[in-house]
C-alpha cells in the first residue's frame, strides 16, 4: 500500500500568521499566568523575581482600588449593555423600514465605532466641559440651573463615560441587527398583517424572537468588550475624580506601569479573564436552554 | 522548478521556526545577543562609527538637546553622539526600560522620577559613578553639591542637569490695575487675601485669583516647608498628621470661597497638572509654575496674550515658618552599566551638565552658569515684553534656596495616588477635614506596612 503523502504546504501558508499568534498572543498570555504567581517587575527581570504563590490574589481581595474598579466595571456593564441593545434594535428596525437617506444615516451611526478612541475622548471631554461645553450650555438654555459637572463630579463622571460608550458601540450593534432583520422572511410579517397584528405586535412577536441569535451574539461580545473598557477612561478621567471611574483594565494598567507591580497586575488580568469566561459560559448555558424550548 | 521552490520554502520555514522561538524566550541572554547583533547591523548600514554614543532623553530634540549634541559632535568628531527622544510618561519609560533590558545600544539616558531612579539603580541598569570620582565633580560644578543629588545605598548613579525652581506666576497687569503689591516672604493668609482681591469680572470675563493645583496635586506648600520626604515621618509611618498639612484646609477654603478655580473646571479641562491655558487666557491671575513652563508664556502663537508675567515665591504657612525647599535638581543623566563606551560617556555627561544652559530652555544645575546667559536662553528675545526680568532672576534663579531631595521611595507611587484620591473627595465635600487627614494617614500607613514587610 502506498503511504499517504503528507501535505505540508498548507502549513507553510498559515505558518506566518500562526507563528505571530503564538509569539504575540499565546506566549505573553502564558507568561502573564506565570508572573501572576510571582513578584515580577520589569526592572528586576527574572533574576530578582521570586515565587509568591497566591499572595497577589490575596492582596487583590484586600485592595480597595480593585473593588472600586470592579464595582465601576459592573455598573458600566449593567447600564450600557441593555441601553445599547434596546436603542440599537429600535434604531435598526426604524432604519430597516422606509427612511430617507438610509445609507447616509447608517454611515453616520457607524462612524463612532471606527473612529479613534483618543479623538472621540478628546472631543467628548470638550462637550462635557462644565462651563463652556455644549451639553451644559444646551441644558442651561433648557432651564436646568445647576447642570451636572460631568467629568469633574464623582457622581456624574461614570455616567458621562457610559454615555460615550453607548454612543460608540451603537453603530456596530445597529449594523449587526440590520443584517439580522434582513434574514427574517417577509412572509411572517405578511401572515401577521393578514391576522390583523399591529406594528407593535409584529415587533414584539416576530422581530424580537427572530433576532434572538443576533441578540445573543451581541450580548456576549458586548459584555466582553464592556469589561475591557479602557481608552475612554484613560483619556477622559484617568480613573478620577478620586476612584469614581477607575475600571479593571485601567487599574491593571496603573498597577503594572505606574506602580511597577507587574505580577499583581497579571493576577488581576487573570481574574478578569476568568470572570468574563464564567459570565460567557453562563450565557451559553441559558441560550442552550432557550433553544431547546424553542 | 517546482521542487526547487518547495526546497526554498521548506528551508525558509525551518529557518523561521528555528529563530523565532529564540526571540520568544524573552528577557534571557539569548534575546539580548540577537538584539545587539541587529543594532550593530543597523549601525553599519547607517555608516556610523563604532564609538558612537546613543543618548535617550525626554526633552524633544528640537527644544535644545539636538543643538547640544551637535556641539558635542563638532568638538568630538571621533565619538559622535545621537539623541533619541522618549516621551517621559509611563509608556515611554517602560519603552526605555525594555530597550535597556534587551541590550539595545543606549550609553546614556535620562531619569526624571526618584522611584524609577531607585528601581533602575537596584536592578543594575545604572553605572555607579564613583569610579569616575563623580562626587568631586558634583561638589565643584553642581548647585548644592552631592547633598542635592539622590544617592542609592550611598552610591551616586546620576547627575542632575537642570534646576527646577518652583514659584508662582502672576499677571502683573492685573496686580497693577488693583494696586496690589505682593509682600516679601508672604504667608498663606496674604495669598488668600490677594487671591480674593484679584477675583472678579474683567472685560466681561470671570477671573479667579488663582488655581491651587500643581502637578495634579494641591499646591505643595507642605513640601516647600518639609522637603522632599514630606510624606514620610519614618520609613514605616506616613506624615499626614503633621500640623503643616493643615494648609490644605486653607486651600480648600479658597475653592469654597470662589477665589480659586473650581475643582470641576480644573479636572474636566485637564488643568490639574499645569494651568497655563487658563493663566495665559487671563482666566486666573496667579498660577504655580516650574521654570520649564515658561516656554508656554513665550509661545504667543498658541497662547496669544499681551500682559507682563511676574514671579513670586511660594507663600509659607505663617511668618515664623521658613519654606526653603523651592525646587529640586532634576533631569538626572545616567550611564547604562552595559555601555561599551563608558569613558566617553562620562565625558559626555560632564559636557551636558556644563553646556545644557546654553541650548536647553531650562535653568541648568551647573553652579558656574552665567545667570545672564541663562536668562537670555530661558526668556528668549525681548524678554521685557512678556516678563518681569528682575523678578525672574530673584525668584527663579534664587541661589539661596534648598533643593528638595526625595530619598524615601517605598510605596511612593501608591501614596501619591491615595493623596490625590482623598484630596479630591475632600475638595468635593465627600468627607470632612477630620476624616480626610485620618483616612490619608491610615491608608498610607497601611501601604508602608505592606511594602516594608
Amino acid at each position: 500500500m502506498k503511504k499517504k503523502k503528507y501535505n505540508w504546504e498548507p502549513y507553510v501558508f498559515i505558518a506566518p500568521n500562526f507563528i505571530g499568534f503564538i509569539i504575540f498572543i499565546v506566549l505573553p498570555v502564558l507568561f502573564s499566568l506565570v508572573i501572576s504567581f510571582t513578584d515580577f517587575n520589569i526592572f528586576n527581570g527574572f533574576k530578582g523575581t521570586s515565587f509568591v504563590g497566591l499572595q497577589n490574589f490575596i492582596e487583590m481581595l484586600k485592595d480597595e482600588w480593585f473593588w472600586a474598579a470592579l464595582k465601576n466595571n459592573v455598573i458600566y456593564t449593567v447600564v450600557t449593555i441593555p441601553v445599547t441593545m434596546i436603542l440599537s434594535i429600535v434604531v435598526a428596525t426604524i432604519l430597516n423600514k422606509a427612511v430617507y437617506c438610509k445609507t447616509l444615516i447608517r454611515v453616520m451611526i457607524f462612524v463612532p465605532y471606527i473612529a479613534s478612541v483618543v479623538a472621540i475622548s478628546v472631543v467628548w471631554s470638550m462637550l462635557f466641559n462644565p462651563s463652556q461645553g455644549i451639553i451644559n450650555q444646551i441644558l442651561m438654555v433648557l432651564g436646568v440651573n445647576n447642570p451636572p459637572q460631568w467629568l469633574g463630579s464623582m457622581q456624574w463622571a461614570l455616567p458621562a463615560i457610559m454615555i460615550v460608550g453607548i454612543w460608540m458601540t451603537l453603530g456596530y450593534n445597529v449594523i449587526i441587527y440590520m443584517s439580522g432583520l434582513q434574514s427574517i422572511p417577509s412572509s411572517l410579517y405578511e401572515a401577521a398583517q393578514i391576522d390583523g397584528a399591529s406594528k407593535l405586535q409584529e415587533f414584539r412577536y416576530i422581530t424580537v424572537p427572530m433576532l434572538r441569535n443576533t441578540t445573543f451574539f451581541l450580548l456576549v461580545t458586548s459584555i466582553i468588550a464592556s469589561f475591557q473598557v479602557f481608552g475612554t477612561v484613560n483619556i477622559m478621567t484617568n480613573g478620577g475624580p478620586g476612584n469614581s471611574t477607575t475600571v479593571l483594565a485601567h487599574y491593571i494598567y496603573v498597577a503594572g506601569f505606574r506602580y511597577y507591580k507587574m505580577g499583581y497586575a497579571a493576577s488581576m488580568a487573570w481574574f478578569l479573564l476568568i470572570a468574563i469566561l464564567i459570565v460567557t459560559l453562563l450565557q451559553w448555558k441559558v441560550q442552550k436552554k432557550h433553544e431547546s424550548n424553542f | 522548478m517546482k521542487k526547487m521552490l518547495k526546497k526554498v520554502m521548506g528551508l525558509a520555514l525551518a529557518g523561521t521556526m528555528f529563530i523565532l522561538p529564540l526571540a520568544g524566550c524573552g528577557g534571557g541572554e539569548k534575546a539580548s545577543v540577537a538584539d545587539t547583533s541587529t543594532v550593530k547591523e543597523g549601525a553599519k548600514q547607517e555608516g556610523t562609527t563604532p564609538n558612537k554614543l546613543v543618548v535617550w532623553g525626554g526633552v524633544p530634540a528640537e527644544s535644545g538637546p539636538q543643538k547640544l549634541v551637535d556641539a558635542w559632535n563638532v568638538a568630538n568628531p571621533d565619538t559622535p553622539a545621537e539623541y533619541v527622544r522618549f516621551v517621559n510618561d509611563e509608556a515611554g519609560n517602560t519603552k526605555l526600560d525594555t530597550a535597556l533590558l534587551s541590550g539595545e545600544q543606549i550609553d546614556i539616558f535620562f531619569t526624571y522620577l526618584p522611584d524609577i531612579l531607585k528601581k533602575r539603580a537596584e536592578s543594575g541598569m545604572l553605572e555607579d559613578l564613583s569610579a569616575y570620582d563623580a562626587s568631586t565633580f558634583i561638589n565643584e560644578e553642581i548647585l548644592g553639591g552631592v547633598e542635592s543629588v539622590p544617592q542609592i545605598d550611598n552610591k551616586l548613579y546620576c547627575m542632575p542637569t537642570a534646576s527646577e525652581t518652583i514659584g508662582i506666576l502672576v499677571n502683573k497687569n492685573m496686580l497693577d490695575e488693583k494696586g496690589i503689591t505682593i509682600p516679601e516672604n508672604w504667608t498663606m493668609k496674604e495669598f488668600m487675601e490677594i487671591a480674593q482681591k484679584l477675583t472678579g469680572e474683567r472685560n466681561g470675563k470671570k477671573v479667579y485669583g488663582t488655581t491651587i493645583f500643581y502637578e495634579e496635586m494641591l499646591l505643595p506648600v507642605a513640601k516647600s516647608i518639609l522637603g522632599g520626604d514630606w510624606m514620610y515621618k519614618s520609613d514605616t509611618e506616613s506624615n499626614f498628621d503633621h500640623p503643616v498639612l493643615k494648609v490644605n484646609d486653607m486651600l480648600k477654603q479658597m475653592i469654597d470661597e470662589g477665589t480659586a478655580l473650581p475643582y470641576e473646571e480644573v479636572f474636566s479641562r485637564k488643568l490639574s497638572a499645569y494651568a497655563h491655558p487658563a493663566f495665559l487666557n487671563e482666566e486666573i491671575a496667579m498660577m504655580p509654575t516650574a521654570a520649564w513652563m515658561l516656554r508656554y508664556v513665550k509661545d504667543l502663537e498658541n497662547f496669544p496674550h499681551d500682559f507682563i508675567t511676574t514671579f513670586v515665591p511660594y507663600p509659607s504657612i505663617d511668618e515664623n515658618t521658613p519654606n526653603p525647599y523651592l525646587g529640586n535638581l532634576n533631569n538626572w543623566i545616567c550611564m547604562n552599566s552595559k555601555s561599551q563606551n563608558k569613558d566617553t560617556a562620562w565625558d559626555f555627561m560632564q559636557f551636558w551638565v556644563q553646556e545644557a544652559g546654553k541650548y536647553i530652555e531650562k535653568s541648568p544645575a551647573w553652579s558656574k552658569a552665567n545667570l545672564d546667559d541663562v536668562t537670555a536662553v530661558v526668556l528668549g528675545e525681548n524678554p521685557e515684553k512678556l516678563f518681569d526680568v528682575e523678578a525672574y532672576k530673584a525668584v527663579m534663579l534664587n541661589q539661596d534656596m534648598k533643593y528638595n531631595l526625595t530619598t524615601k521611595t517605598v510605596g511612593l507611587a501608591q501614596m501619591n495616588q491615595i493623596y490625590k484620591d482623598e484630596t479630591v473627595k475632600f475638595l468635593l465635600g465627600e468627607m470632612d477635614e477630620e476624616q480626610y487627614y485620618s483616612t490619608l494617614k491610615k491608608k498610607c500607613d497601611d501601604i508602608l506596612a505592606n511594602e516594608t514587610k
